[in-house]
């Protein structure tokens, strides 16, 4: 090739790969059969890896999952929304760090994530900004789901199992966890909320493991059913937590203290070893 | 081919073969077009059975079902994920044995289980360490989920029908049974908790056949709907009951000499017989 006509060819790509870049992308397609350097908003030529296709896309913008497969982690620095169909498996092994300005919202739908070693790794990591969790499933971490600031961060119809921790709050974060609608199994603790953190808990199966709840934020927990832990729920004694239809069986401690517990008169703490531990108590609430 | 070149290759694919026995394979995929003899960790050259994603994934590895198709049952020796996604349907008419350390967990979920003769054969037993099933199907065996040892079986969102007995937790197992958001139809016998076991059953629906829930161990039952069943519960255990309707029993609602605790918000109303054979129940407070 003359030099003319390698000149000629740079600033050509140039132009075109100014002209992807300028593009708007609302969405991408990202599939096993892709690659990042693809033109990733055309379906037939996906992206390879989530990372490629949030490269591409807008911020704001959808990352759609088109093909069965593994698919190697993110670093998400811009508020999009990874959409996998349920008739598809969107796997990774590798963690996803989600760290977009306060404020900012990333979208979550369909993944599976899953420690390639248990008990070792955090699955999400929500460092700045807020988080929407769906129809997931989320194995084997020694963290499933870390909040470590004052993020929003909302879990539904997912299934956390096998980790040593299913959903943690850290201390102080003044984080706010929406979980509905989910299993948490086999978990050593299910959620963890440290002092500083709320935590709206409703619509839960949880089973199997050392403690079901613990909770020394302020937990509002309704339709709860938490059987074969350790503990149930439990506190030290700075948490408020507010139990409304909540089944509390067949673990070695029910409840247990020092915290108060707030009762609507519609719970059932009961065919646990001890139903209440460490000076825990319910205190009654009417309902309105 | 030459001694030489027969050697040279030989050791060619003992390199490779002793290459990817080492590597770490955290997933692998299987598909109706696959084949065992591949390196199934690659999505375009998947297994084809069960049997052989699982033999090639890493223990606590998962194994992705990519294609709809027919799967030939597994016995399980390592903890396991079996990963069928809800567009795919991986059937087996062939059983699956879930036999690992105890302690250690094995998932199947999205997983298809028929009998290929109505009433034989057992979907799935389980006969050393745990199970979690979710959003899977299991019919027409003779016994669908079967816990021989002190096994925690957790099944959520899934269908279980046509089968003689449904879950069965074999007497003095020390099993223990979480079931939860699925429905029960047409089984013969109930969901049988067979003395020294536990039952954790919420959110079923249960219709058609002989028996909703047979407890002789310890049972707690809530949000169930038991309807259209000869008996609904039949407790010679213990059972608490919150929240369960039992209605529309051709013989009797709850039957059986052991005790039924109830939270004052339970239906027992519209069977032939509501309550035989000295069945009562104790009501006890909501807390």
């Amino acid at each position: 090739m003359s030099i003319r006509r390698a000149i000629f060819v740079l600033v050509a790509c140039g132009l075109l790969v100014a002209d992807v870049a300028m593009a708007q992308v609302a969405r991408v397609f990202v599939g096993v059969s892709g690659n990042d350097a693809n033109v990733c908003s055309n379906v037939s030529t996906p992206c390879r890896t989530f990372g490629g296709g949030i490269t591409q896309v807008d911020a704001n913008g959808e990352v759609i999952v088109i093909e069965s497969g593994s698919y190697a982690g993110a670093t998400i620095t811009k508020p999009v929304k990874i959409n996998v169909a349920s008739g598809v498996v969107a796997f990774s092994a590798l963690s996803i760090l989600v760290n977009v300005t306060a404020g900012d919202t990333v979208v979550l739908r369909g993944i599976t994530l899953k420690s390639a070693i248990p008990d070792s790794g955090i699955g999400i990591t929500v460092s700045s900004g807020d988080l929407i969790v769906e129809d997931s499933v989320i194995d084997g971490w020694f963290t499933g789901v870390l909040a470590s600031t004052a993020s929003r961060i909302s879990i539904d119809r997912s299934r956390i199992r096998n980790t040593f921790t299913a959903v943690r709050l850290d201390t102080g974060a003044g984080a706010r966890l929406f979980m509905a609608d989910s299993a948490l199994l086999n978990d050593s603790t299910g959620a963890l909320v440290l002092p500083g953190n709320f935590a709206r808990l409703s619509g839960l199966e949880i089973s199997r493991g050392t403690t079901g709840i613990y909770c020394n934020g302020t937990c509002d927990v309704s339709d709860v059913r938490i059987w074969d832990k350790s503990f149930g729920i439990l506190t030290d004694g700075l948490s408020v937590v507010r139990l409304n239809r909540v089944e509390v069986t067949g673990c070695s401690t029910g409840l247990q203290g020092p915290s108060l517990f707030e009762s609507y008169g519609n719970n059932v703490i009961r065919g646990n070893t001890a139903n209440f531990g460490g000076g825990a108590v319910l205190t009654p609430v009417a309902l309105q | 081919m030459s001694i030489r070149k027969v050697v040279v290759v030989a050791v060619a694919c003992g390199v490779l073969v002793a290459d990817v026995a080492t590597a770490q394979v955290a997933r692998v995929f299987v598909g109706v077009s696959g084949n065992d003899a591949n390196v199934c960790s690659n999505v375009a050259t998947p297994c084809r059975t069960f049997g052989g994603g699982i033999t090639q994934v890493d223990a606590n590895g998962e194994v992705i079902v990519i294609e709809s198709g027919s799967y030939a049952g597994a016995t399980i020796t390592k903890p396991v994920k079996l990963n069928v996604a809800s567009g795919v349907v991986a059937f087996s008419a062939l059983s699956i044995v879930v036999n690992v350390t105890a302690g250690e967990t094995v998932v199947l979920r999205g997983v298809t289980l028929k009998s290929a003769t109505p009433g034989s054969g057992t979907g799935i037993t389980v006969s050393s360490g745990d199970l979690i099933i979710e959003d899977s199907v299991i019919d027409s065996w003779q016994e669908g989920v079967y816990a021989t040892a002190a096994s925690r079986i957790s099944i959520g969102r899934s269908r279980i029908r046509n089968n003689t007995l449904p879950v069965k937790l074999e007497d003095g197992a020390g099993a223990r049974l979480f079931l939860a958001d699925s429905e029960l139809f047409n089984n013969f016998f109930g969901v049988e908790v067979q003395s020294g076991n536990f039952g954790r059953l919420s959110g079923l629906e249960i219709s058609r056949g002989g028996t909703g829930i047979f407890c002789e161990g310890t049972c707690d039952i809530s949000d169930v709907r038991i309807w259209d069943k000869t008996y609904g519960i039949s407790n010679y255990g213990l059972a608490r009951l919150n929240h369960v309707e039992v209605t529309g029993c051709s013989s009797t609602g709850l039957v059986g000499d052991g005790v039924f605790e109830s939270y004052g918000n339970n239906v027992i109303r519209g069977n032939v017989s509501n309550f035989g054979s000295g069945a009562a129940l104790t009501t006890v407070a909501l807390q």
